[in-house]
């Protein structure tokens, strides 16, 4: 076939037929020329189609111009488009300004399109994986029905105590120390005392509160403990662990359906950017917890500062196994689920100065925490 | 280059002895255009822009591939393909929810969770790939015309799923040995119940063959540390190709394709490169670098009379009429 030439073909067989067209108002007047005996007089074969009922196809180079007429079968011409400007002008102008958009694409990307094309993509991800993602993430999770919460409370909970042994006994002080506070609202708590040197103190879904031996032994005096739990109980409260269990899972579902067969490779790339923003959202859980805790003693007649002093001496604690090599990894989980910043406890001192407590003594919460912290017999 | 190839094409059907190829003619930047327009819109809709960003670009790729002078075209529509969208977005959600019902479990109760993961996976083996590999192909093979003329598809899944049950359970027993099997004579299956008009599709490859192409691919792979890799991949696309035949009712002659292994060797390995440093942004370029030398690679047989293919009765109408078709439409490799 001759790229110059316009070919009609009639749906019926693969037979090219050469053809010349007119635009006569809103058709589109297709006669087919017959190489062999073309005689003027003898009447050619003749189409006529309704324009408004014609779909085009073209391809990048616009050598191939391809415009479809009827339901099946199709009957179509081809002809090349760059030698028809004013045919390919009527059909694009035809076509929505989407499916003109997309041609318009086809006919011709130049490299500033590319440009403007990687930044929108890349200010687009960034949008999603930062706002839009966690927004998501958190309204599904708030759809998961509490005994289900309560299983995967338990479940993790099952996870942690691989740690070191279940001690039962300074669980339930723990409980009897917790409901005294009654911090947390909604769920049944349960305590858990874990006899191990991690330290470190976590809330998991469902009402589920573990504090290890290694955070206690820093702890010296019983506002330090309410402030720890009362930070928790937090965490509970505002369903934090099901929050960033649903703000991952949305990340991976969404991005998942999005870039599909698209791209794989970059796939993997943006979730690795959803995870470091797990962390600033985590970050965030944390300060909102600081903020209540210090509510929390306040409320309860105790000193806001004891959180302070908590974090103070977790710190310290940092800095000085940073220069003792000697640590085990492990001993300071706290500082990672729990990443302490200057910044952090300024905030959160100016905050507790704003409320002038006037610090009260708890004789029943002293004797508990004593109880608490006396040596336990294996 | 598309001149000299038009220059060479006569009107007239002349059964000459002219080698002819399958041409593509993608650009990387158009593509990458496609792309990223498909991106943004579906990021905006949430990703219900999913379907239609696909028929987008299937009728991108289609456009571009030519057999004798004329582009192929795709005619599915976003909205016939949100159904099947619709239908795996929830067997992806059915999949997290078991997941995390199962995981609350694991720690008091292991057996659990394994036995949702096995009912998922038997589910996926025996159900969800042969229907969605069946539908999926029926699906494009409908809604793809030349000229004017459609693929047409005649198997019937009950047929279908026979076949694929006998050679799953063999895959199944032979420890994965029967995958060659299962994959060839899918690939069998699905060719030789699928017409261009009145050309018939047909594919003769041995599962035996592939199986040792595999074996042999495997094994020279992971001693040279990936480097036999496009050879292998060359051998794979080799069997695809060459196995595969084009009958008119009178003549059956086999498609034959010229890629080389060094040819896979370079464009592999340049692609390999441009993903590297472009952080996978390179991805549409090198995909129809891909397209490209594949695509190009396949010669078609020149004594087959392409000019009078005849469009079969109902080929599309029944393919419409079907709802089936529209459900599933999933991209797998068989
Ligand atoms: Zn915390």
């Amino acid at each position: 076939m001759n790229s110059s030439s316009i070919y009609y073909f009639d749906g019926k067989t693969s037979a090219p037929k050469s053809a010349k067209f007119e635009i006569k108002r809103d058709e589109l007047w297709i006669y087919i020329v017959n190489n062999d005996n073309f005689t003027e007089e003898k009447d050619n074969e003749l189409y006529v189609w309704d324009i408004k009922d014609c779909e085009s196809e073209s391809s990048n180079s616009q050598q191939r111009y391809t415009v479809y007429y009827g339901d099946f079968p199709k009957q179509q011409i081809q002809f090349n488009g760059s030698e028809y400007p004013e045919l390919v002008a009527l059909f694009l102008r035809k076509k929505g300004r989407l499916n003109s958009l997309y041609t318009k694409i086809v006919h011709g990307t130049r490299g500033w399109h590319i440009l403007v094309g990687v930044i929108i993509i890349l200010c687009s991800s960034w949008l999603y994986i930062r706002y839009l993602s966690p927004w998501v993430g958190e309204k599904l999770s708030l759809l998961v029905p509490k005994h289900l919460e309560e299983r995967l409370g338990n479940a993790s909970v099952n996870g942690i105590l691989n740690f070191g042994p279940l001690d039962s006994l300074k669980s339930n002080q723990l409980k009897l120390f917790m409901d005294e506070l009654n911090l947390v609202k909604d769920y049944d708590v349960k305590a858990y005392y874990v006899n191990s040197e991690v330290v470190n103190a976590l809330a998991a879904p469902g009402g589920h509160i573990v504090v290890f031996d290694g955070i206690m032994e820093k702890i010296d005096c019983y506002d330090q403990l309410v402030a720890l739990l009362a930070h928790e109980a937090a965490h509970v409260n505002n369903r934090h662990s099901l929050k960033s269990i649903g703000r991952s899972v949305s990340a991976y579902l969404i991005l998942s359906a999005i870039t599909g067969d698209v791209a794989g490779s970059s796939g993997v790339l943006l979730e690795q950017a959803a995870q470091l923003n797990q962390l600033s959202y985590a970050r965030k859980d944390e300060t909102q917890s600081d903020e209540i805790a210090i509510l929390e003693l306040h409320k309860l007649g105790l000193d806001p500062s004891a959180m302070m002093n908590l974090l103070d001496k977790l710190e310290q604690q940092e800095k000085l196994d940073s220069n003792l090599v000697l640590t085990s990894l492990n001993e300071m989980e706290f500082l990672k689920t729990h990443p302490i910043t200057k910044n952090r406890i300024e905030n959160l001192r100016s905050k507790s100065e704003r409320l002038n407590t006037v610090a009260e003594y708890h004789p029943k919460l002293d004797s508990l925490y004593h109880l608490l912290k006396m040596k336990s017999i294996y | 280059m598309e001149e000299i190839l038009n220059q060479n094409e006569s009107v007239e059907f002349a059964p000459n002895q002219e080698r002819k190829f399958i041409r593509f003619f993608g650009k990387g930047s158009s593509f990458f255009g496609i792309l990223i327009l498909n991106f943004i819109l579906t990021v905006v809709s949430l990703g219900l822009y999913y379907p239609w960003a696909k028929a987008k670009l299937r009728q991108y790729l289609w456009n571009e591939t030519e057999l004798e002078g004329s582009r192929f075209c795709f005619h599915g529509t976003g909205k016939e393909m949100f159904k099947g969208f619709i239908i795996s977005y929830f067997f992806i959600l059915l999949f997290y929810i078991g997941y995390f019902a199962s995981i609350s479990q694991t720690m008091e109760n292991p057996i659990v969770f394994f036995v949702v993961l096995i009912v998922f996976f038997v589910f996926l083996v025996f159900g969800f790939y042969p229907f969605a590999i069946f539908f999926g192909w029926k699906y494009r093979v409908s809604r793809t015309s030349w000229r004017g003329i459609f693929f047409h598809f005649t198997g019937d899944f009950k047929s279908f799923y026979k076949m694929y049950i006998k050679y799953l359970g063999i895959t199944i027993l032979s420890f994965g040995i029967g995958s060659s099997w299962l994959s060839t004579n899918t690939q069998k299956y699905l060719f030789s119940h699928t017409q261009l008009g009145s050309l018939k599709l047909d594919f003769h490859g041995d599962g035996g063959d592939l199986f040792i192409t595999r074996l042999g691919g495997f094994f020279l792979s992971y001693i040279t540390l990936g480097f036999y890799l496009p050879v292998f991949i060359k051998n794979l696309f080799h069997f695809r190709i060459n196995h595969t035949t084009i009958s008119d009712g009178k003549i059956q002659r086999a498609l034959k394709t010229e890629l080389t292994g060094k040819q896979s060797f370079n464009v592999l390995f340049v692609n390999f490169l441009l993903l590297i440093f472009s952080l996978g942004l390179a991805f549409p370029f090198t995909q129809i670098r891909s397209y490209r030398l594949l695509l190009n690679s396949i010669e078609i047989p020149s004594d087959i009379d392409y000019d009078h293919i005849d469009q079969q009765p109902g080929a599309y109408n029944k393919a419409t009429g079907d709802e089936m078709a529209d459900i599933l439409d999933i991209d797998l490799d068989f």
